[in-house]
């Protein structure tokens, strides 16, 4: 009974909660600096370390920072960073994935060794690593987590590249003397984007609590530009005092990161009947 | 039997070769010269030279990987340029820490959560599976330094019942020991329960639609023994293959818990030497982690024939 | 309007037999009616699709999910109801007096668990023995099915016997609790041509021995022929012939 109740229709709940939230983050991104009331880098000394009130509504931080502006502006951060990291790893990924599978022969063989030693390291690791050789920046936490969680992509692309190049209508077309590349445009990548589509939409959550993760260790977004990871990072040392700095942010991060991982859901179930 | 575990461990050692290559050219592309960095900015230009040959950086690069190669494979992993520590008893003094932790975490986590996915796929859509979902769905959204800072929160600052921060070893006083780890080993448990209690549930129901299910029940089975006796026994050899991808991200989970709780683990080792720009050491750690990672892959592998009569033969 | 029931020899009498899609879907068996006479041989003969697996699992309710049997269809084995029984009830016909072989061997024995244990299932469930009586009773039926070392065959796995030999195995296993009724669901389809008439003979010959009736559903009209004088032909979901 309350299978019927909530089973079914909980298909309908995490598509809405999920597109909720992932649109709210979304809306929060791009117009954050105009609901902010305050400039994020603005200091307040005398506000410093209050908890909520009518002057801040989410109170202030350890410089008398409004912790609201300094939350819309991280979302946007966030956004940003995990929207450029999802784009660069399904490029990159797409293009290694299809030469492989494509291809195969030495490049594929080639491809997947580089690949399969990217991934003997645990996903924050490598990133971790990288992180270490570009420097702590945005763009450098673009390309690490990016290069991270590239070789996922890799095996994903060219396993649908591999069972879709046996296909019938590909071997007709081949027959009737198409090129490889009109091939390879016109059948196998149009048949790549359901499970491309669902592996972004996870991927944006990962890339999400990666970056928030690095950004806490102190080797992600660099202060004073707030990111929710490293609004816990610096609020760490005043838990006792203040713990609305810890609360709120990591909040927003488990927000976000339920809504996407529902969205995830829905876009599975909505694509691929059999999970 | 023999051969599948022979085959099994030669095709580890490519993908650790590629791993030492993957280090050290990463490694390589650290800005700045670590002859430069190792001797500090008042360095004279002779003595820069001197040690550019003593690291035997004016060799070829590729003499170099080999070179260091070597040195790995005897023990040495070089020494730390921050405290002059050699590299490897560090690693291994640090792992030990890192891995009592993550070792208590694995077992828990697979102890609650293994049971709690296959109870919930027993009877898919009911009241306990939906709360199994949603839960393991909120817990696979925690960030788990977060959840670390807010059990530190509850149960350190507020409730005063254990110690906040800090380490102490079992072999020292085992009693505060279990003291410290507590804090740490829940958040990790807590973080990687959601994955394993979807993986143990989708791989149930995956068995349970199966015609020997079926046969089973015309046997006139009741439901209990159907699922005890055939349908969990089978559902197993794939989640403990999840168990195995679990530990990896542990091992990334440690890095940032160890941050949390001030734990002087291996993770806290690495982002210390990345900060210092500690390159023997980043490299080291970075080696020995992904190192352990195959490691545990490859005796997931080697023990699934034992659960999996199949794969055996 | 009710066709009457059979005669007192009838053991399994089915009426108005419809399974729908949910309680008020589309039906996939339609107001299906035969009668199975004590140790008879019946032939539910129909095309892949025609409901026939689907009307004889509903005979041990054991439709998958959304399948439902419509509330008037009425399944009467040896003067007792058997839709809506309680699942109790149902447990102590299931395997004891109504036994069940599957279409694929490959797959309808658990890969994970020996032979041995997969036989001595049904004897432990319905039969009050002892271990060794169990294993003494499972050795003579293997070899009555002349399987070749029976002693090992009991410690083996599935997978290690050929398609033909997990039936054999299959059909001794159920067997072994000498059932009143054994429904056959297309047992020799996935087989070799030669190897399905080896397993039908097997089937029919421990049949016999025991008294037992058989419920064979088939799509090889020719091949069913051959053993079987009462067919009853499904053509979606409705009997024909």
């Amino acid at each position: 009974m309350i299978g019927r109740a909530l089973g079914r229709p909980g298909l309908k709940f995490n598509a809405i909660f999920g597109i909720a939230v992932t649109g709210a983050l979304i809306l929060l991104a791009v117009f954050g600096p105009w609901i902010a009331p305050y400039d994020p880098l603005k200091l307040d000394l005398p506000s410093r370390l209050s908890g909520p009130s009518p002057l801040h509504l989410l109170g202030a931080d350890e410089f008398g920072r409004d912790v609201l502006s300094r939350l819309a502006s991280g979302a946007r951060t966030s956004a940003w960073i995990a929207f450029a990291t999802v784009i660069f790893a399904l490029i990159t990924g797409t293009v290694f994935g299809v030469l492989a599978g494509f291809l195969r022969g030495w490049v594929d063989r080639a491809i997947m060794m580089v690949n399969d030693a990217f991934l003997a390291f645990p996903g924050l690791l490598l990133a971790l690593g990288l992180m270490a050789v570009i420097g702590a920046s945005r763009e450098g936490i673009i390309v690490a987590l990016g290069l991270a969680y590239m070789p996922i992509v890799v095996r994903v692309v060219r396993a649908s590249v591999m069972s879709i190049r046996e296909r019938e209508y590909v071997e007709a077309s081949r027959v009737m003397g198409n090129s490889e590349i009109i091939i390879m445009a016109r059948h196998v990548l149009p048949n790549c984007v359901a499970p491309i589509i669902v592996l972004a939409t996870t991927m944006f959550g990962w890339i999400i609590l990666s970056e928030s993760a690095l950004s806490f260790l102190g080797l992600g977004v660099p202060p004073p530009a707030p990111s929710w990871g490293n609004m816990l990072s610096t609020a760490r040392p005043y838990i006792g005092q203040a713990p609305h700095l810890i609360i709120l942010p990591g909040l927003c991060i488990s927000i976000t990161l339920l809504g996407i991982n529902m969205l995830g859901d829905a876009v599975r179930d909505w694509l691929d009947p059999k999970m | 039997m023999v051969r599948f575990v022979l085959t099994r461990l030669a095709s580890a050692i490519p993908t650790l070769i590629l791993v030492s290559v993957a280090v050290f050219v990463m490694m390589r592309f650290v800005p700045g010269d670590p002859a430069t960095l190792m001797l500090g900015d008042l360095a004279q230009p002779g003595q820069v030279d001197a040690m550019r040959h003593q690291m035997g950086l004016d060799q070829p690069v590729v003499v170099q990987y080999l070179i260091w190669a070597g040195n790995v494979l005897s023990g040495d992993f070089g020494r730390s340029i921050g405290s002059g520590q050699e590299v490897l008893p560090l690693i291994l003094d640090r792992f030990a820490v890192s891995s009592t932790i993550v070792f208590l975490a694995v077992l828990v986590a697979s102890a609650i959560a293994v049971p709690a996915g296959m109870l919930a796929a027993w009877k898919q859509d009911s009241l306990r599976d939906v709360t199994v979902v949603a839960t393991s769905t909120i817990l696979l959204s925690i960030p788990s330094f977060w959840l670390g800072l807010m059990l530190m929160l509850i149960f350190g600052l507020y409730l005063g019942w254990l110690p906040v921060v800090g380490y102490v070893p079992f072999s020292r006083d085992f009693a505060q020991a279990s003291l410290y780890v507590i804090l740490p080993v829940v958040t990790l448990v807590l973080v990687e329960s959601g994955p394993i209690a979807r993986m143990a549930r989708a791989s149930t129901i995956e068995v349970a639609r199966l015609e020997y299910i079926t046969h089973a029940r015309a046997k006139g089975l009741s439901k209990s023994a159907v699922m005890w006796r055939h349908a969990f026994k089978n559902a197993f050899a794939p989640t403990l293959t999840l168990i195995g991808l679990v530990l990896g991200s542990l091992l990334s989970s440690i890095v940032v818990i160890e941050t949390v709780f001030t734990i002087p683990g291996l993770g806290r080792l690495l982002v210390d030497a990345i900060y210092a720009r500690d390159y023997p050491v980043i490299q080291g750690s970075m080696l020995f982690v992904a190192f352990i990672y195959v490691v545990v892959n490859l005796l997931v592998d080697l023990v699934y024939p034992l659960l999996d009569p199949r794969v055996a033969a | 309007m009710l066709v009457p029931a059979g005669d007192n020899n009838t053991m399994l009498s089915v009426r108005n037999l419809s399974i729908s899609v949910g309680p008020s879907g589309k039906r996939i068996v339609d107001e299906l009616n035969f009668d199975l006479a004590s140790g008879d041989m019946l032939a539910l003969v129909g095309e892949s699709g025609s409901g026939k697996t689907m009307a004889a699992r509903s005979i041990l309710s054991l439709l998958p999910a959304p399948l439902v049997t419509t509330p008037d269809s009425c399944i009467r084995f040896e003067g007792r109801e058997l839709t809506g029984l309680a699942a109790k009830a149902l447990r102590q016909i299931r395997g004891a007096q109504i036994g069940m072989v599957f279409q694929e061997p490959m797959v309808s024995l658990n890969p994970a668990v020996t032979i041995g244990e997969q036989m001595a299932e049904g004897l432990r469930l319905h039969r009050a023995m002892s271990r060794a009586e169990i294993k003494d009773r499972s050795l003579a039926m293997l070899d009555r099915i002349k399987i070749k070392d029976p002693g090992k065959c009991l410690a083996a796995y599935p997978h290690e016997f050929s398609g033909g030999m997990r039936q054999r195995i299959m059909l001794a296993s159920v067997m072994l609790l000498k059932p009143r009724l054994l429904i056959a669901d297309e047992p020799t389809t996935a087989l070799d041509t030669l190897v399905q008439r080896d397993v039908l003979d097997l089937m029919v010959e421990l049949t016999r021995e025991n008294g037992t009736a058989v419920l064979l559903i088939s799509h090889d009209l020719g091949m069913v022929s051959q053993y079987v004088n009462n067919v009853t032909v499904m053509c979606e979901g409705k009997a024909v012939e």
